[in-house]
């Protein structure tokens, strides 16, 4: 299976954002997009995901191919996820329900075992009957990305997933993600400048000034 | 303080039977107003576009800019009239505090769901979450918590509104304290009455409105 993006063009106010932005991606492996802050990451993520338009250019989810410049109502799941960089966990469901309306689409069903393992190791399995807002910030980033790990997406694209992890658990979410890796799921891990993800990645790019380059 | 209880003793019936009438009229318009302007809102926010959203808006912003009062006036007179019927001050009061709550309350709802983050739906699309389940478990509960403090307060606005019933002679609360006042000609004891009893009914939803807008604080909702 291929994720790609071919040639994708955006501009804000006449301010080219992303210039022929190039990618291409295949399940079981790691892409990662590295660039300054405010350098369009998140951008050409969500146009990947198909939740923002371009102006020119064609994204590809497997067979499908999409003109970016259209504005699409599909939902891109279970094609692919994403953990968003500001998390939006629904504020009015708890941890728990946050994760089984993903998983089953009802909000109080009980997790597999299975999930429940996963939680366990993302140190987050005691947090189910929380509120986010009682969560600190880095649990809060742990359970989007048990999110979508526990979903049965092929790509999972990550904006700066460990930006509120300490060490500790960078490391786990990194051993996480290799097993995601190695059970044929595609990621696409977006940073700034964190070097943590280097010996997961397959592919490195780097997003400066609009242009996407292989490094 | 004897002065206010020897006359809710000596008036108590009259008091109770407008105090009721008062209270009947906010009922309706209330609970008219919460169903027809939670639909409404929501109908506006997700499915009004283009001509029709336009339509409807200036139509509601038309219809808001107009004081109740008005309304409550020419729906009596005028509009009856020319339509050569008669319908109880009740009926047409009933009816006009209720369109004008309906309006009042879609304009709340509409602009809560309207500024949910979008990006909460982005999210529910990116995990494949159904379009009627985000609705049902998320975009309704957020929406109608979000415009809850707004929803409460605009219900004081029409509690107190229902004192315009008086002006074509519904026999309710402010009508039956100006009787009685001029029977006694004891304008601060019998406003006052009038007074307490708003003060009662209003200060309890001013309160949750409040406390409302704490809860959504913590939430990230807070408007």
């Amino acid at each position: 299976m291929i994720l790609a993006a071919e040639n994708v063009r955006k501009s804000y106010r006449d301010q080219p954002i992303l210039r022929d932005c190039s990618l291409r991606a295949s399940t079981g492996q790691c892409v990662l997009v590295r660039g300054p802050s405010g350098g369009g990451k998140s951008t050409f993520l969500r146009i990947l995901a198909l939740l923002e338009p371009a102006n020119s250019g064609t994204v590809v989810h497997g067979e499908q191919r999409w003109d970016a410049s259209r504005p699409c109502k599909v939902s891109p799941y279970p094609f692919l996820t994403v953990v968003f960089q500001q998390l939006f966990l629904w504020p009015n469901l708890t941890i728990l329900q946050n994760l089984s309306i993903v998983l089953s689409h009802r909000p109080n069903d009980v997790l597999p075992p299975s999930s429940m393992e996963l939680l366990e190791r993302l140190n987050i399995a005691h947090l189910l009957d929380h509120r986010p807002h009682e969560c600190s910030l880095g649990q809060r980033q742990r359970v989007t990305i048990a999110r979508a790990l526990l979903s049965k997406a092929q790509f999972l694209l990550l904006d700066e997933p460990s930006s509120a992890l300490d060490r500790a658990n960078t490391s786990i979410l990194i051993q996480e993600l290799r097993f995601a890796r190695a059970h044929d799921r595609g990621l696409l891990l977006i940073t700034h400048d964190d070097r943590a993800y280097d010996e997961l990645a397959d592919q490195c790019f780097e997003l400066e000034d609009g242009r996407l380059q292989e490094t | 303080m004897r002065e206010l209880f020897s006359l809710i003793v000596r008036y108590h019936q009259a008091l109770l039977s407008g105090a009721l009438v008062s209270l009947e009229l906010a009922v309706i318009a209330w609970t008219g107003g919460l169903v027809f302007g939670t639909l409404l809102g929501i109908w506006r926010a997700s499915y009004g576009r283009g001509l029709r959203r336009s339509s409807i808006a200036l139509f509601s912003l038309s219809a808001s800019s107009i004081p109740v009062m008005v309304y409550l006036l020419w729906c009596h007179y005028p509009l009856q009239t020319l339509l050569g019927i008669s319908v109880q001050p009740f009926i047409t009061a009933a009816v006009v505090f209720t369109v004008y709550n309906t309006l009042t309350i879609s304009e709340v709802v509409r602009s809560a769901v309207e500024d949910l983050a979008v990006a909460f739906s982005q999210v529910a699309v990116a995990t494949g979450v159904p379009r009627g389940v985000y609705v049902r478990y998320i975009m309704l509960p957020l929406a109608l918590r979000a415009a809850l403090p707004g929803y409460l307060v605009s219900q004081v606005g029409v509690l107190h509104m229902t004192l315009f019933a008086s002006l074509i002679s519904v026999d309710e609360l402010f009508r039956v304290t100006q009787r009685i006042n001029a029977i006694e000609y004891n304008a601060v004891g019998v406003f006052s009455l009038l007074a307490l009893f708003y003060f009662v009914l209003s200060f309890p939803l001013m309160v949750s409105s409040s406390v409302a807008n704490d809860h959504l604080a913590k939430l990230g909702l807070e408007r």
